[in-house]
């Protein structure tokens, strides 16, 4: 018997992958000695030492902070290769080339922009492959004859799991479209503010006569596509604002360009001193600018391509008569019979019409016990079949399934998740109502002590100068730096009132299997009845040497720790005689040994390894507690937050690990169905929700904040605010770090902002500042906003590096 | 000052040669990804030698 836990963190210091990086578990060798983590990314090392791309390290090394484990389940992605696909995915570039466009999950730096460029280098018939990182999609383009399942074969093997998108949709076009349009908005406005800003400064200084009049004139046409064109989104965002009877930080704006512009015209054609088309120049080129690096910082963060999109692609085997055609999900009909393999997740609801198996619901119910199923039984989708392979009549598809429907009532969700009203957009529309009414008394008070000139000039730069903008940008530019940020530690936050609930959140409640547990077997007990130790475990590692079953993977985690490394090599002589459901019966030197189920229930599996009837060892199978869970739990609790368990899963089960995590026997509920979860959560003030599956996505997204974890079902990630694509707890520290930092940044800003606004109304108030010195100050002070929070959020990162 | 009536139109001529410049870059898709090129440039550019010998070492 051995302290588990000790041998384990040992040992995760000492060894890490030499391919991902990740730290390792069990060991797997290549012939010149390199250590891995395991086989895919062994044969990914090798993949790429032999086409010499070595080089990926180097940069991987400097650039990359996150590790990109090969994947190791192997797909074929045939139905990429369907006719159907083909219609629908595929563009066709010349006679003899044709593309398509990936997804790629998993891409985070340069060295994956460096890998993922020469894929000519490790497939001859691709053509050409370009990445683009903001959107993180990959087109390949192929020789004509080539097949598309290898693309995403060799993608999903070096570790980026590929979907593939239909040629730019609508909504993705439209994007692009903005942007671009965007930045020709400014790009006329910086145009037409330096060659105005030339002929202003001959004015100001003192051009008279027909010079005078020209220039004005030349500034008129120059300002004129400014005021027709680029200043177009003003206009349409007060207008909008208008229509639906509020009020936007536009309509002042607006307003100002169209008085100052009207004015200006009428000034120049009366010969009038005083028109304007500088500050107007200045004042939308500059705005504009701000709102394009929004836009910009916007897009970087989460929103990149929708989830459904995503989940619409899983191949389905499907029988056409007695042959199996790997097909995709949305090509499948009512009644067709579709075939799930071991190991598979059902795609659709259905009855079993051939094969009996044990299904794993936990997905739906969360129970972890597997359940025995065989013909004419009804079955869902998103369970997994863990023994032989079943077909499956079908019955209900894609939104009609029960996980489809489950899908739905969470979509409903968030419709009643009313967003929290943002202050910062309350305080613009008071000062926005205000600032009109100052101006507009102001303009009254100066026509009538002096005259109309001074009183349009004063309340113009009120209007220019007072203009919320910064205040507009205050809030959401720092939530969206921080967004990003935390995407690349993996964290991935739905949108930016989670950070802000987040910092309300008084209890921490945990659902167990998967997220305070490993949510997979490992061996807790080993029991040996020979002296012969390192001989045992290496009879074990030759059996299960080229197996991938999780009870495999346990024994070579085991195994890992408890064997030296040089002797972690199967013996030479072995044959592998028959793998059933009783065990894994071999020969090794000519000696038969099995490894055998000895005992099997609910929670607890022991498995013996025999040489012909004598026993060698035993060993006790069980979820155990993941490495930082108790450290975490510890955190929480010393940061002044409650810990709850929240578990599907039987009460002496969650009384073990309640115990573990010194979790008391009040706040540790078992056996609570997804229903009951959902009332459970609005039984307890500001609950933050943290858990996998698709039972726990309806309490995920009727919490405060709900976060899912990596291994999750696509439901849970669906309605989690916050998705952590990473199975270490300890990533929801620094989630409350990075939320506690930006809501300092942001009050910070706004802070600022209105002190700046107070300042320039004051000083406008009494004509101190002319309407282009506002058009100056105005977005200055957006600017130092931008600044103050790229320095404000930079403090993010080095926090990073602590945890 | 006469020289004023060629300047300003050529100095305006000019101007409008750079926007157009700048539209033609914006609709040839010049601008829609920022990042990606900013990093392309890091990466040295390397002879390929393909080396197939790989396999045959290390067995001992």
């Amino acid at each position: 018997m051995s302290n588990l836990e000790t041998h384990r963190s040992q040992d995760l210091t000492q060894k890490s992958c030499d391919h991902c990086g990740l730290d390792i578990t069990y060991l797997f060798n290549d012939e010149s000695g390199h250590s891995f983590c395991c086989a895919g990314c062994r044969s990914v090392y090798g993949l790429l030492q032999e086409h010499d791309l070595g080089e990926y390290y180097k940069y991987k090394n400097e650039f990359s902070e996150v590790a990109i484990p090969a994947t190791e389940k192997s797909q074929n992605f045939k139905h990429l290769d369907s006719d159907y696909f083909k219609a629908n995915y595929i563009k066709k570039e010349s006679e003899s080339s044709q593309s398509i466009l990936f997804y790629l999950e998993g891409v985070h730096c340069i060295a994956c922009l460096w890998l993922l460029e020469k894929l000519p280098q490790l497939d001859h018939q691709i053509i050409s492959s370009r990445l683009n990182l903001s959107t993180s999609t990959l087109k390949v383009t192929l020789q004509k004859e080539a097949s598309f399942s290898k693309v995403a074969v060799l993608l999903n093997k070096l570790g980026y799991r590929p979907f593939p998108l239909k040629d730019q949709n609508e909504h993705e076009k439209m994007i692009l479209q903005e942007d671009r349009s965007l930045l020709l908005k400014i790009g006329v406005s910086a145009a037409a503010s330096m060659n105005v800003m030339i002929y202003a400064i001959g004015i100001y200084g003192g051009a008279e006569g027909i010079y005078a009049e020209s220039f004005n004139l030349i500034n008129l046409a120059l300002t004129l596509p400014v005021v027709l064109y680029s200043a177009i989104p003003f206009y349409k965002s007060a207008w909008r604002g208008l229509l639906s009877k509020s009020i936007s930080i536009d309509l002042p704006i607006a307003v100002a360009i169209v008085t100052a512009f009207t004015v200006g015209v009428a000034n120049t054609y009366l010969k009038y001193p005083d028109n304007y088309f500088d500050s107007i120049c200045v004042l939308v080129f500059l705005l504009l600018s701000s709102r394009y690096i929004l836009r910009k910082a916007q897009h970087r963060s989460l929103n990149k391509i929708g989830l459904k999109n995503l989940l619409s692609h899983q191949a389905v085997t499907k029988i056409v008569n007695k042959d199996e055609v790997l097909v995709s999900e949305n090509e499948l009909l009512i009644k067709d019979i579709v075939r799930v393999r071991s190991n598979d997740v059902l795609p659709v609801d259905g009855i079993i019409v051939r094969g009996d198996s044990t299904l794993n619901k936990s997905s739906l119910t969360g129970e972890t016990r597997p359940e025995k199923v065989t013909i004419g039984q009804k079955v869902f989708a998103g369970t997994i079949n863990m023994g032989s392979d079943l077909d499956i009549e079908v019955q209900e598809i894609g939104n009609q399934t029960r996980m489809g429907k489950i899908y739905q009532q969470i979509e409903d969700g968030w419709s009643v998740k009313a967003p929290i009203s943002n202050r910062a957009d309350q305080i613009s529309k008071v000062l926005v109502w205000s600032v009109f009414t100052i101006a507009l008394a102001t303009f009254a008070y100066y026509s009538m002590i002096s005259n109309w000139h001074k009183g349009l000039n004063v309340a113009l730069a009120i209007i220019i100068v007072t203009c919320p903008c910064a205040l507009g940008l205050a809030t959401p530019l720092a939530f969206i730096r921080s967004l990003s940020l935390a995407g690349k530690k993996n964290i991935f936050i739905k949108n930016e009132a989670v950070l802000e609930r987040l910092t309300h959140a008084e209890t921490f409640v945990f659902d167990k299997t998967g997220t305070l547990t490993l949510g997979h077997y490992g061996i807790v007990d080993a029991n040996f009845l020979t002296d012969d130790i390192s001989n045992t475990l290496r009879l074990i590692l030759t059996l299960e040497w080229n197996s991938q079953h999780p009870i495999a993977l346990a024994f070579k985690d085991y195994i890992g720790q408890h064997l030296d490394k040089e002797l972690r090599i199967p013996f030479s002589q072995s044959t592998i005689d028959e793998i059933s459901i009783k065990g894994i019966f071999g020969t090794i030197e000519n000696q038969s040994y099995s490894l055998e189920d000895l005992e099997s229930d609910s929670h607890k599996k022991i498995i013996a390894l025999k040489s012909g009837d004598s026993l060698l060892a035993t060993f006790t199978f069980q979820d155990s507690l993941k490495k930082d869970s108790i450290k975490v739990v510890q955190e929480l609790k010393d940061r002044n937050y409650s810990v709850v368990i929240l578990s599907g899963d039987n009460e002496s089960q969650v009384a073990k690990i309640g115990k573990e995590l010194d979790i008391p026997s009040h706040s540790r509920h078992s056996q609570v169905s997804p229903e009951l979860k959902n009332e459970f959560l609005s039984s307890i003030k500001n609950p933050v929700m943290i858990g996998d599956g698709a039972n726990d996505a309806m309490a995920i997204s009727h919490s405060l904040v709900g976060i899912s974890l990596k291994g999750s079902v696509e439901a849970a990630l669906k309605a989690s605010d916050v998705h952590i694509s990473d199975f270490r707890l300890i990533k929801i520290i620094e989630l409350l770090d990075i939320s506690g930092e930006t809501l300092k940044v942001v009050k910070r800003n706004l802070a600022f902002s209105l002190t700046y606004n107070l300042i320039g109304l004051s000083l406008a108030l009494f004509g101190f500042i002319t309407p282009l010195w506002g058009a100056v100050l105005m977005p200055l002070s957006s600017l130092t906003v931008l600044f103050s929070t790229i320095i404000g959020t930079k403090r993010l990162r080095q926090l990073g590096k602590v945890l | 000052m006469n020289a004023m009536i060629i300047l300003v139109p050529f100095a305006l001529i000019l101007g409008l040669l750079f926007v157009g410049v700048f539209v033609w870059a914006v609709k040839n898709g010049q601008f829609d990804d920022l990042d990606t090129p900013a990093k392309r440039m890091l990466f040295e550019d390397k002879k390929h030698i393909k080396n197939h010998d790989n396999k045959e070492e290390n067995h001992e």
